[in-house]
């Protein structure tokens, strides 16, 4: 019997083969057991898919740059996804334009807050500069994140893995929160969604129906595109 | 044809990067592409139906595209430990906060409009004699 060559096992791990099948395969999974509880708000996909992923990681006795460098295809194809919500909000197109006072309303209320909350909380419980700058931009999209993580001083890297994190929140506890107020309304419950928790509220939101799905797409577009030009300008009257 | 509309996605996707990493707009790549996309001849009236097909099964999908990025949380579990309570609490507590303040301004919307409705309504007999 060959003996087991952890350098072999390292090649081998690098392709995309395995990275971005053991990625798709645990979402498979994650969805059968989502699916299979009847849908129950804690079992989201993502978050169990991560699990599922992280662990077959650390028991492999790979570290994370190897998973991540041979799963990069997956974390591409995030750029054109979000060319495609260019289509649910085509077909909502007339909805969306008679909904223009919303938006913008969401808009003003959602990103400010969004911003704040998060680092009034972290201040408030003594937590560093650099938590606090890598919070900042954890509503938008991962990919957005990132570059105003850098811009602004924050940790990219950490910036991406809050990004994750806010978006799970709102996925698993969004939908259930705007249910206890009242808020029932399709466009209202999506711009919510999408603002507050980006793409992984938008995949949530499109779980609930198309109109929140669009909307949750724009709230997150736009959120995305005025987040990256506001924060930047925003955090230059904030010197250490 | 299924993948001329997804060359066409990808070639909006290009252009935006593009235009993106050059400096032209201060605009994330796919939101420019996103924009092209929606502006783009062939939606003109209807979706093109495979269009319409790659977008229902790639949205359908998009929580997967995450997964990679949170799997991450592996490479940070030392700085997240060290700060824990400050980032946990404060993605907790700031998402549903932003949630719940978002949905509300919209909601408020909705009130008001359908209140300037039924006033409208009302006023438009009078109107009328």
């Amino acid at each position: 019997m060959p003996q087991f060559d952890v350098t072999l096992w390292h090649n081998i791990a690098l392709l995309p083969a395995i990275g971005a099948g053991a990625t798709v395969g645990a979402y498979v999974l994650a969805l059968r057991l989502h699916r299979w509880s009847g849908g129950h708000a804690i079992l989201n996909p993502t978050l169990v898919a991560i699990v599922i992923v992280a662990l077959a990681v650390k028991f492999s006795g790979l570290d994370y740059a190897t998973y991540a460098q041979s799963a990069s295809v997956v974390t591409f194809a995030l750029s054109p996804a979000v060319v495609l919500l260019a289509v649910p909000l085509f077909r909502q197109r007339q909805l969306v334009r008679a909904s223009a006072r919303m938006i913008a309303a969401a808009l003003t209320v959602g990103l400010p807050t969004g911003v704040v909350s998060a680092i009034g909380i972290a201040w408030l419980l003594n937590g560093n500069r650099v938590t606090l700058l890598s919070l900042a931009p954890k509503s938008t999209t991962a990919g957005i994140a990132i570059g105003i993580s850098e811009k602004i001083g924050g940790l990219p890297a950490l910036t991406a893995v809050l990004v994750i994190m806010t978006g799970i929140t709102g996925a698993v506890f969004g939908a259930l929160a705007m249910r206890q107020l009242g808020v029932r309304d399709s466009r209202a419950v999506g711009l919510a969604m999408g603002i507050a928790s980006h793409g992984i509220g938008t995949s949530r939101a499109l779980q609930i129906g198309e109109v929140a799905g669009a909307f949750a797409g724009l709230g997150m577009g736009l959120n995305g595109i005025l987040t990256a030009i506001l924060l930047p300008i925003a955090a230059t009257f904030w010197a250490p | 044809m299924l993948i001329a509309e997804a060359s066409r996605v990808l070639a909006c996707l290009c252009a935006g990067e593009i235009l993106a990493g050059s400096g032209i707009l201060p605009f994330p790549g796919p939101v420019i592409g996103l924009v092209f996309l929606y502006g783009n001849p062939a939606l003109i009236g209807e979706v093109p139906k495979p269009l319409g097909r790659i977008a229902d099964n790639v949205l359908g999908v998009l929580g997967m595209l995450f997964v990679p990025t949170g799997v991450g949380l592996l490479a940070y579990l030392d700085l997240l430990r060290e700060e824990l309570v400050p980032i946990v609490t404060a993605i907790f507590g700031g998402t549903l906060i932003t949630i719940i303040v978002t949905a509300l301004a919209a909601k408020s919307l909705v009130v008001l409009d359908a209140e300037k409705r039924r006033s409208a309504e009302q006023e438009a007999p009078d109107a009328a004699v």
